[in-house]
């Protein structure tokens, strides 16, 4: 099916409302006529209710942001730099104590389009605690994670334990002896194809995404949750797992809708679910059935003591798509964004799977108890970042799962603390965050911080030296945008800031590195504004210009940058760590016409090998013959000059073999991309051999 | 249009509200359904539509052309959803870096899996313009022209708008 038609069958499932019928059209227009008098029509209350506010901070007036502004010297050139005090923004979270409360809350968000309904503290609560929780968090993908750490690892689609290289192609995990370049095994996944992989000692942690959707039928009744198999009539107590499908089929049966139950038999998933759309698996689903996200982010763990024959000891998986992931001392940290879209009005509290993130641990269907879930004040959508913290060391595994509502996907990692960022507004837009300790495998909440603006994505925060960085955008009453840039300590209150950055364009992210803040124009992709934030305020740096999508540590004092040359190819820029600027000069690969590389898209992509000092970059480009594969290797000294050492080419009749990773294991080379391997000695770059997998 | 269909506006511009009724049933899902996706919630996109139809009824003895009727009160609607759009300040969703340098290979795939509900997640997060545009084009299959009259862009910068969305779409689709 084309993308188009895909689209388009979606938006055509959307249901319309009763009211908008056109008979009930016609009976409001015939009430509007006499009556002359407008009104919406709202059919639920918007109690914003007894919550027992459990925490946190009192409405402790936040941070209010002392912004300044150091863009506009830079750019606007004639202006001056203009402090900028703004008003409080009350971020106090709180931890419902039922589900009934967190339905109050939910419901008055959706009701309220995005504004949260103001919080009713009880007095004494200031004092009170979240339960301390096993709550996980985030790593891996990209930005999410702060790698800096040599104890926490990074997933990936290529991983080798020096023995054995572990590489994704579609659906299919193969295992591949180095010494022999055979593949000794293969794990084939039900699911989704995996996104990404772990090698833990004998473990090997396979990460998935299962698409699914809940279906519920036109009375609002829950009928099946095609991706579990698993259903929810009625609440059951907080973490208490949910019943299992014969016995809500049984109810369902009882409530005489059996027919428009939809069970793994008639779609024909595994025990772990399943594609369920997309193609034939949208034929079972009753016509008059809608559908509310389900879509989990699946971990699967084997034991590869033997790599010939790996064995599945452990299946988990949780609400939301797969966001990103990290392991330390063992444990999976893994975030989710849950997205609440919906067809149809939330009128059913009994249905826990409607408002409240749900977790599988061995098949055994769990919901988050109500303590467990985080909303801060002004939460302004019902969107949850839902995070777990998955121990992998013991053999019984176990996983202790937090939420916070209101935010998705905007979630950083560093060491030991993750930081979610959601969204709140009441006058304004503003940015809340929360933060997690992560340590012995737990979560426990730690504080709430806000700053002014609309974060500008989770490649816009992250945390160097104990303070948290990150960058939100905001809108005048003309509709200009413009960029703000935080520093928060540990307690998130912000202690220094930019604000009125690049008032003339629009910025696509602020990458944060070392001390440095750069700006990225939206059109250009370029670094139009960097800040050295290690002055407060921040000062305009002169430096780390260029197109280069990230910057690489390649030592203590260097940092690389890796973009597109003008004119064709691609060029490599060694900077200092400290003042930002270039050491010797840029180095240029030439390529006949435009280059494309997964390094401008994933940072993963570049080798850094600060050991052996290299460097490795993978670029495609397309010629009459196809596709020209190409993996350019460089060597770099201690003052940061750059040296292309050479280049291994490929070329391909199409894209399928792009290449994406390398990776040195001893003296060999291994570049990895669509179904093939190809080693290179490392000393002269000579292929040693191809092989297919 | 048949003459039914004529005289249906002829009886709404007399304040007929069974015969704006029947007008409205043949446009009404894809009001609500354009209004759906491009707004928050049900909630924001049912308020939208319920004011399109009051301004429309009041209005419809300014419909000079009856057989315009779907464009015209479309029209209404896209304006009511700029309005409304105005008043979230900007769209709530984190925009992350949309690098399109491999635009190229997306474009390739003609074959798409994608979930319903991914589709609608990651729709939400193209900007007001784009989802506008492509909404329009899906949902009632309006030519370039036709948005662009509706929208008040170019029909070039609809044609720009739409093909960069739906490659934007692609891309944050393929990065889940």
């Amino acid at each position: 099916m084309k993308f188009e038609e895909r689209l388009s069958e979606i938006i055509s499932e959307v249901e319309v409302p009763d009211e908008l019928l056109p008979q009930n059209i016609a009976e409001m227009l015939r009430e509007r006529s006499a009556a002359s008098v407008k009104e919406t029509p709202k059919n639920v209350s918007r109690d914003s209710a007894q919550r027992r506010a459990i925490i946190i901070r009192t409405s402790a007036a936040i941070a209010a942001c002392a912004v300044f502004a150091v863009g506009m010297l830079a750019y606007g050139g004639e202006r001056e730099a203009q402090k900028q005090l703004e008003a409080p923004i009350e971020y106090e979270a709180i931890s419902p104590d039922s589900y009934d409360t967190l339905y109050n809350i939910y419901t008055g968000i959706t009701l309220n389009g995005g504004d949260a309904p103001d919080s009713e503290r009880t007095v004494g609560d200031e004092t009170a605690e979240i339960p301390d929780g096993r709550i996980s968090d985030d790593g891996t993908v990209n930005d999410h994670t702060d790698f800096s750490d040599p104890n926490i690892s990074e997933a990936d689609i290529v991983k080798t334990d020096g023995n054995y290289l572990y590489c994704l192609k579609g659906s299919t995990l193969c295992i591949i002896s180095l010494e022999t370049m055979e593949v000794v095994s293969e794990i084939e996944s039900s699911l989704e194809p995996p996104v990404e992989i772990y090698i833990e000692g004998d473990r090997l942690i396979l990460i998935s995404k299962e698409k699914g959707e809940l279906y519920v039928i036109d009375n609002g009744t829950p009928k099946a949750d095609i991706s579990s198999s698993e259903t929810q009539d009625s609440a059951p107590a907080p973490g208490v797992p949910a019943q299992d499908a014969d016995t809500l089929q049984m109810a369902d049966e009882n409530s005489g809708a059996p027919e428009e139950t939809v069970s793994d038999d008639r779609t024909g998933v595994s025990a772990y679910g399943g594609d369920t759309y997309g193609g034939n698996g949208k034929s079972a689903i009753p016509a008059s059935s809608s559908a509310v996200s389900r879509t989990n982010a699946a971990v699967d763990i084997y034991n590869i003591s033997d790599p010939a024959n790996p064995y599945h000891t452990t299946a988990y998986k949780q609400n939301g798509s797969y966001v990103s992931s990290k392991i330390a001392d063992g444990v999976l940290y893994l975030v989710t964004a849950y997205s609440d879209y919906r067809v149809k009005p939330l009128d059913a509290r009994e249905d826990l799977d409607s408002f409240v993130p749900a977790y599988y641990l061995n098949g055994e269907k769990h919901y988050l108890a109500a303590e467990d879930i985080i909303i801060p004040g002004g939460a302004a959508s019902t969107d949850y970042t839902v995070v777990s913290a998955i121990n992998t060391n013991s053999s019984e595994t176990t996983a202790s799962v937090k939420a916070v509502l209101g935010s998705n996907r905007n979630a950083y990692c560093s060491a030991d603390t993750l930081y979610v960022v959601g969204e709140g507004k009441k006058d304004r837009e503003y940015s809340i965050i929360s933060s997690f300790a992560l340590s012995d495998g737990g979560i426990t909440y730690s504080s709430s911080g806000a700053v002014d603006g609309r974060v500008l994505g989770h490649k816009s925060m992250n945390e160097y030296g104990g303070l948290f960085r990150i960058a939100a955008e905001t809108t005048d009453e003309d509709g200009k945008t413009s960029v703000s840039v935080y520093v928060l300590d540990k307690s998130l209150k912000v202690i220094n800031s930019a604000g009125q950055l690049f008032p003339e364009g629009k910025a696509s992210a602020v990458r944060f590195e070392r001390n440095f803040a750069r700006v990225i124009d939206e059109e250009s992709g370029e670094s139009v504004i960097v800040l050295d934030l290690s002055a407060n305020p921040p000062t305009l740096a002169q430096s780390l210009t260029g197109n280069s999508a990230y910057l690489y540590s390649c030592s203590e004092d260097m940092l690389l940058g890796v973009g597109k040359a003008q004119g064709g190819g691609l060029s490599l820029t060694m900077y200092d760590a400290d003042t930002g600027l270039t050491v010797n000069g840029t180095v240029f690969a030439a390529e006949e016409g435009e280059v494309f590389s997964k390094a401008f898209s994933d940072r993963r992509a570049v080798l850094i090998d600060e050991e052996k000092k290299l460097i490795g970059v993978p670029v495609y480009s397309h010629n009459e013959f196809g596709t020209k594969n190409s993996y350019y290797v460089f060597t770099y000294d201690e003052n940061g000059a750059i040296t292309q050492k050479g280049v291994i080419d490929s070329l391909d009749v199409d894209d399928s073999s792009v290449f994406r990773r390398g990776s040195i294991n001893g003296d060999a080379l291994f570049i990895v991309g669509g179904g093939r391997i190809i080693s290179a000695r490392l000393s002269d770059l000579k292929v040693i051999g191809t092989y297919e997998y | 249009m048949n003459t039914d269909f004529s005289q249906c506006v002829l009886r709404a511009r007399d304040g007929d509200a069974d015969a704006f009724a029947e007008l409205y049933s043949l446009v009404y899902k894809d009001l609500y359904r354009i209004a759906f996706v491009n707004l928050k919630n049900q909630h924001d996109a049912s308020d939208v539509v319920s004011d399109t139809v009051l301004e429309a009824y009041s209005s419809i003895k300014k419909l000079r052309d009856e057989k315009a009727f779907k464009a015209w009160i479309i029209k209404i609607l896209t304006v009511k959803i700029k309005n409304k759009q105005k008043e979230y300040i900007k769209n709530r969703d984190y925009r992350e870096e949309l690098d399109v340098l491999e635009s190229v290979e997306q474009e390739r795939s003609e074959e798409i899996n994608y979930g319903g509900l991914e589709i609608m997640e990651e729709f939400r997060r193209l900007n007001e313009d784009e989802r506008l545009v492509l909404s329009l084009s899906i949902v009632s299959g309006y030519t370039s022209e036709e948005i662009a009259r509706a929208t008040g862009l170019s029909a070039n910068t609809v044609r720009s708008k739409a093909a960069r969305a739906k490659i934007k779409l692609k891309k944050m689709l393929s990065e889940r």
